[in-house]
């Protein structure tokens, strides 16, 4: 393949692919929140696991997690890992969906008891969320978990339009 | 999409569920009953004001002729309010540094403005009308916090020695940087100051100092010459420290939430003002309102306790009293009360 054919192909498959996104706009966006998720979901395993110690002793410091700090330690790292891979594969990524909103939801809801009812308000993040206040860290965390909200809202417009074409092949199998 | 809604709302309930146990589960130590009585007195405040803040906002700086300064995390940066409806800025740029901004306090004595910075061991005194930048090295022997301003050349703060984690408290003259050391007040137990961790709260125009310890009931008083004046206790039973430790090569640090005793306190007229965070035995129905205990800064007696007026937000920041004032600092209030009685 000469160079000029190859820069053709890529020209054409970018062509392709904004046609695509012009064409399923919603699709698009919820295809950009999933790799989102993947990206923080990793990170976020990632920089728990690589100061492991470090992530359980900062637990042990919650005046909520304080007694659960072991096996939370263990657990939500794996879960988070398994959250990403689920969202990588096609049949999972609802499943995956669901799950970061839940994560999202509960992280954020212990972010606000912390706030407002907790004696005792540690350091307990990673990576560069540790620069965030508490406060900031509560907003970031409406935001995403609104995202993974609008994201499950349209991915089930996308899987009923899928659907409904596939329905109206088979009604009118002539075409 | 209803099949949706309906995945959504059963997590949503699932992930409430799992907070309200979180919650219940945990150790409310401070909202039980902790075995002491408080003399409860009513009508000892009436609000005269409440001012909406930005959340920047880290502690009061100091009251000066009825204006109130306010430090925000930014050093270069000061709010401040002479009627109590408007806060207004005051900004001065200088040569700070990031360690500088990690840890730091100041002090408004208009047109002056000090800047202790306890990471960068360094001051800085600004002129705002002269538009004079004075700035000295200060050679105290490791980082420093609870800095409380004595005089135009002196201030005392609570350092911890970089060599042996030991915490003492220190007389700092910020004209040459020298420092002289108390050896009588701190016990040395190489903890970085964990243990007898709190607040030093001093009245202008004295020569006393107050440290109210937050993980006990400890309250000492000495003078700016360090010689200790008395040691008292908080009326709760408190007598140990609530609080764990990790040692390790890196340094301390707490190894488990640490149990709150006392918090934001202040001085004025010879009353000690301290906000505790310990429920009394006698306190059934306080509706979540935030407890001053008051004392005599001199012998320590126990005198009564009120209740700040009714807030939205239940952190106290800061404690402040002046002329017959009190200032309390909230997350995003600042409200002014008059001290009736």
């Amino acid at each position: 393949m000469s160079n000029s054919q190859f820069g053709g192909r890529v020209v054409q498959n970018i062509t392709t692919g904004l046609q695509w996104i012009k064409n399923n706009p919603i699709a698009f966006f919820v295809e950009c929140i999933s790799i989102f998720f993947i990206i923080l979901w990793t990170y976020a395993a990632e920089s728990k696991l690589q100061d492991f110690e470090l992530f359980k002793f900062q637990l042990g410091r919650s005046p909520y997690l304080e007694n659960y700090a072991v096996i939370i330690s263990r657990t939500l790292p794996i879960g988070e890992l398994l959250i990403a891979i689920s969202l990588i594969i096609p049949v999972t990524k609802k499943i995956g969906l669901y799950a970061s909103f839940f994560l999202m939801f509960l992280f954020t809801g212990y972010i606000y008891a912390m706030l407002h009812y907790s004696y005792y308000v540690p350091c307990s993040c990673g990576g560069i969320l540790n620069n965030l206040s508490w406060e900031a860290h509560l907003i970031f965390n409406i935001v995403v978990t609104l995202l993974s909200l609008i994201a499950i809202l349209y991915s089930g417009k996308v899987t009923t339009r899928t659907s409904n074409i596939k329905n109206q092949k088979l009604v009118n199998p002539a075409h | 999409m209803k099949r949706n809604v309906l995945i959504l709302f059963g997590l949503t309930l699932l992930a409430g569920a799992i907070l309200f146990v979180l919650n219940i589960a945990s150790s409310r130590s401070n909202e039980k009953k902790n075995g002491f009585i408080r003399t409860i007195v009513n009508n000892v405040l009436q609000e005269k004001g409440q001012l909406e803040i930005p959340t920047d906002v880290m502690k009061i700086i100091n009251v000066s002729n009825d204006t109130v300064y306010l430090q925000t995390n930014d050093p270069e940066l000061i709010y401040y309010t002479t009627d109590f409806l408007e806060l207004k800025k005051l900004k001065f740029p200088f040569n700070k540094t990031h360690k500088f901004k990690s840890l730091f306090t100041s002090y408004v004595d208009y047109p002056n403005v000090y800047i202790l910075g306890g990471n960068a061991r360094r001051t800085f005194k600004l002129n705002l009308t002269k538009a004079e930048i004075d700035s000295t090295n200060l050679l105290i022997p490791g980082a420093f916090g609870n800095s409380v301003h004595i005089n135009s050349k002196e201030w005392i703060v609570r350092y911890i020695d970089s060599a042996t984690f030991n915490s003492q408290f220190a007389r700092v003259n910020i004209g040459n940087g020298q420092f002289v050391t108390e050896d009588s007040i701190s016990p040395r137990l190489n903890d970085a100051g964990f243990t007898n961790d709190g607040i030093l709260v001093h009245e202008e125009n004295t020569p006393y100092l107050s440290f109210i310890q937050f993980y006990n009931n400890q309250i000492t008083l000495f003078d700016t010459a360090f010689i200790v004046q008395g040691r008292f206790h908080t009326i709760d039973t408190c007598f140990s420290p609530g609080i764990t430790l990790r040692k390790d090569s890196t340094g301390v640090t707490n190894s488990a939430p640490p149990h709150m005793v006392n918090g934001p306190s202040a001085v004025e007229n010879g009353y000690v003002y301290v906000h505790s965070y310990l429920r009394a035995d006698n306190e059934t129905q306080n509706q979540g309102l935030l407890i001053i205990d008051r004392y005599d800064q001199k012998t320590g007696k126990y005198i009564n306790s009120f209740y700040l007026p009714p807030n939205r937000e239940k952190h106290l920041l800061g404690l402040y009293i002046s002329n017959n004032n009190l200032y309390a600092l909230y997350n995003r209030a600042l409200v002014r009360a008059r001290i009736l009685k």
